[in-house]
């Protein structure tokens, strides 16, 4: 296979919802409430998109299919390192679950070259009563190393989760950030030369994601191949060189990270607008403040998603909260290399919100001239004033900025600014 | 020397590769230490629950059924005629019993890390192993007591363990992928235990039942197991070649029955449990 490291052909995953009726009911109940919403997903990415995917077939016996993955083909060569995105339901997850040996295709063949490492979740098989160096190993042994491979780097892996004096406390009296820093020590010591990542970077507080993404920095050094899977945007546009957008259970798109993640942005936001009462992805905070919507809207109050370089962009957002409280707001800007252009925060400004009823909106104004050409997108985060992040979600619409058609003017730096020439 | 891997669709009735299994022996031992280890970490009274409940067991059987019901023991006397089959149908019960349920107790596992799924059943065969040697001292201490020798019948011994334990293992096997399956089938299990505990002479000699109605004690494999058990241990009833070559046959048949049922259901347990 030379220095192939994973080919798929045709690759299939087939969910029978039938078979699964023949259960009592209490299991019934569960299963088929799970997977219907797993088709809603998928019927919806029908609708929204206008395709023709047929997702659920109708079998002459009544039974319902659901197919996760579709006749999915490529392939990946020795070291590189490929981001897969797309949405929930897309069949991120059953692909690697599949390249995992966790289950089995229903059709289609994958060969892999080299030895596997899965992460789709952090801290598997931790047992709440065993102490820290404990399940060290026993995480270690079913993540798939060897015990002499665990004592080798047994040092390095507490050195790396900084629970020195926890080692010996069961975990269950663990705080959640040493949990999930103890995780991920073991989890990123695994050295297969194959690694396959599942969302597993969104757990954890800022400084530990910053840690994971160094560390998965690091893997990008060692000459190892990486699939990851990631709505981490940023993360993907800085880890990866090539990236795969999933819809439906197909790859819609295959190639360069950014060109792909641009992509991935104009299928995804419609019109400069998104609620966010429901939303998950990305999405962090303590409560109980939450931002209900987020849109973006031109100097005459129309939403729109494109701008010219010479107008003002207006981010509108909704604030659910107690009346009267004082918040602290932040706008990060970033673009499709997961560069963060600008941060606007009320604070900076000496501009003062408080909430003048329990659902209030917010209009921050942003000058013209100011952003080059390009896509970019919006993270949002909503504080009190003890500074406490009661809401944040991250590049969750996006938004284009354009330069006029006649001549190229656009600015050589990251943004661009109007200065005073003066001759004398 | 590169490994490669190819992964394709599979149905029915499959190879089952012993050696990926070997290679996960690691695994083996980790996941059995952990179930112990958890499981006494907190107990005060942690292992001698485990002689507790064979004394009382006895104890009632004696009563009951030595006493009251004044069944024949074949000589010997009742307390250890039962607790010799008690012993042995302990390590079925508990060893049922965790295996049936190890895959569902190990859902995370099966749905987000690789490994040959035998490891898990094979895993929870630990309490019962533990216990079983607890037991054992117990019983050998009590036929001290009573002045029972050893016999030359004592040779057999290890053999019977090795029937009773792959007996175990594939009834086990067969239980642990139909509960993936179905989840109602642990409580069931239960259930289906005490009910296998009466119609197997455990707290009662064989020769109590009428003889026209002893064949029928033979279609429950546990009954050759227990009767050979006692038989190198207390010299107690009739053994022969041809028993001792049934009894491995069946025991050896319902392993590999239960291995491969397993093998053919294993590629469905992360998308169906």
């Amino acid at each position: 296979m030379g220095d192939t490291a994973i080919k798929v052909e045709n690759l299939s995953k087939v969910y029978r919802l039938g078979e699964l009726h023949q259960r009592t009911n209490s299991i019934r109940d569960k299963a088929t409430e799970t997977l219907r919403r797993l088709m809603q997903t998928v019927r919806r990415q029908d609708s929204d998109s206008g395709g023709s995917v047929q997702d659920s077939v109708q079998s002459p016996h009544g039974d319902d299919y659901i197919s996760a993955l579709q006749d999915v083909s490529f392939e990946v060569k020795k070291g590189e390192i490929v981001g897969i995105i797309g949405r929930n339901g897309a069949g991120k997850s059953t692909l690697l679950k599949i390249l995992s040996r966790i289950t089995k295709p229903t059709k289609g063949i994958a060969c892999i070259n080299g030895r596997i490492g899965s992460l789709l979740e952090v801290g598997t098989g931790f047992h709440p009563e065993l102490t820290g160096r404990e399940n060290i190993y026993l995480n270690g042994v079913i993540l798939g190393m060897k015990k002499h491979e665990i004592d080798r780097q047994f040092d390095e892996i507490v050195a790396f989760a900084e629970i020195e004096r926890f080692l010996d406390t069961p975990v269950k009296r663990y705080s959640s950030g040493m949990y999930v820093r103890l995780a991920f020590a073991v989890a990123a010591h695994l050295e297969p030369e194959i690694l396959l990542v599942d969302e597993v970077l969104a757990v954890g507080d800022f400084a530990f994601q910053k840690q994971c993404l160094k560390k998965m920095d690091e893997v990008r050094n060692t000459g190892r191949t990486v699939l990851y899977v990631s709505h981490n945007m940023g993360s993907i546009a800085d880890l990866c060189a090539r990236a795969m957008y999933m819809e439906s259970g197909q790859i819609m798109l295959d190639g360069n990270a950014s060109e792909v993640i641009d992509n991935y942005l104009s299928f995804e936001n419609k019109e400069g607008q998104v609620d966010l009462r429901k939303w998950s992805t990305e999405r962090s905070g303590y409560g109980p403040m939450k931002i209900t919507y987020l849109s973006t809207k031109n100097a005459d109050g129309q939403v729109v998603s494109r701008f010219k370089y010479n107008e003002p962009i207006v981010f509108h957002f909704g604030i659910r909260g107690r009346t009267g409280t004082a918040c602290v707001v932040g706008v990060a800007i970033r673009n499709t290399l997961g560069q963060l252009v600008l941060h606007l925060n009320n604070t900076d400004d000496a501009a003062e919100v408080v909430l003048p009823r329990e659902e209030s909106d917010l209009a921050v104004r942003l000058g013209k001239n100011i952003l080059n050409e390009g896509t970019y997108f919006i993270t949002i985060w909503l504080g009190d004033g003890l500074n406490v992040v009661n809401d944040r979600v991250g590049n969750c619409l996006s938004f284009t900025v354009s330069t006029a058609s006649k001549g190229n003017i656009r600015s050589q730096g990251m943004v661009r600014i109007s200065a005073t020439w003066i001759v004398k | 020397m590169s490994n490669q891997i190819i992964i394709r669709p599979e149905k029915g009735w499959l190879r089952i590769n012993f050696r990926e299994v070997f290679e996960y022996r690691e695994l083996v031992g980790f996941l059995a230490w952990r179930d112990i280890v958890a499981q006494y970490k907190q107990a005060v009274f942690g292992v001698t629950w485990a002689i507790v409940k064979p004394i009382f067991s006895i104890m009632v059987y004696t009563l009951v059924f030595g006493k009251i019901a004044r069944l024949s023991s074949s000589g010997i006397p009742y307390p250890l005629f039962t607790l010799c089959g008690v012993v042995a149908w302990s390590f079925f019960a508990t060893s049922l019993s965790a295996a049936t349920v190890s895959l569902l107790n190990n859902t995370r596992l099966l749905t987000k890390v690789y490994f040959p799924r035998l490891v898990i059943p094979l895993a929870s065969l630990s309490r019962g192993i533990i216990e079983f040697f607890i037991t054992f001292v117990f019983l050998i201490v009590l036929m001290a007591i009573y002045g029972f020798a050893p016999l030359a019948t004592i040779v057999f011994l290890p053999i019977f363990l090795l029937m009773g334990l792959s007996m175990t293992f594939g009834i086990g096997l067969f239980f642990s992928a139909l509960s993936a399956k179905y989840h109602d089938l642990k409580h069931a299990i239960v259930f289906l235990i005490q009910i296998w505990f009466w119609l197997t002479p455990v707290a009662y000699g064989l020769e109590n039942i009428p003889k026209e109605l002893q064949r029928v004690f033979f279609l429950n494999p546990m009954t050759w197991i227990i009767q050979g058990f006692r038989w190198t241990l207390l010299g107690v009833g009739e053994m022969d070649w041809q028993r001792m070559f049934g009894t491995g046959l069946l025991s050896v048949a319902i392993l590999l029955g239960g291995l491969f049922y397993f093998r053919r259901m294993e590629s469905d347990f992360a998308d169906v449990i």
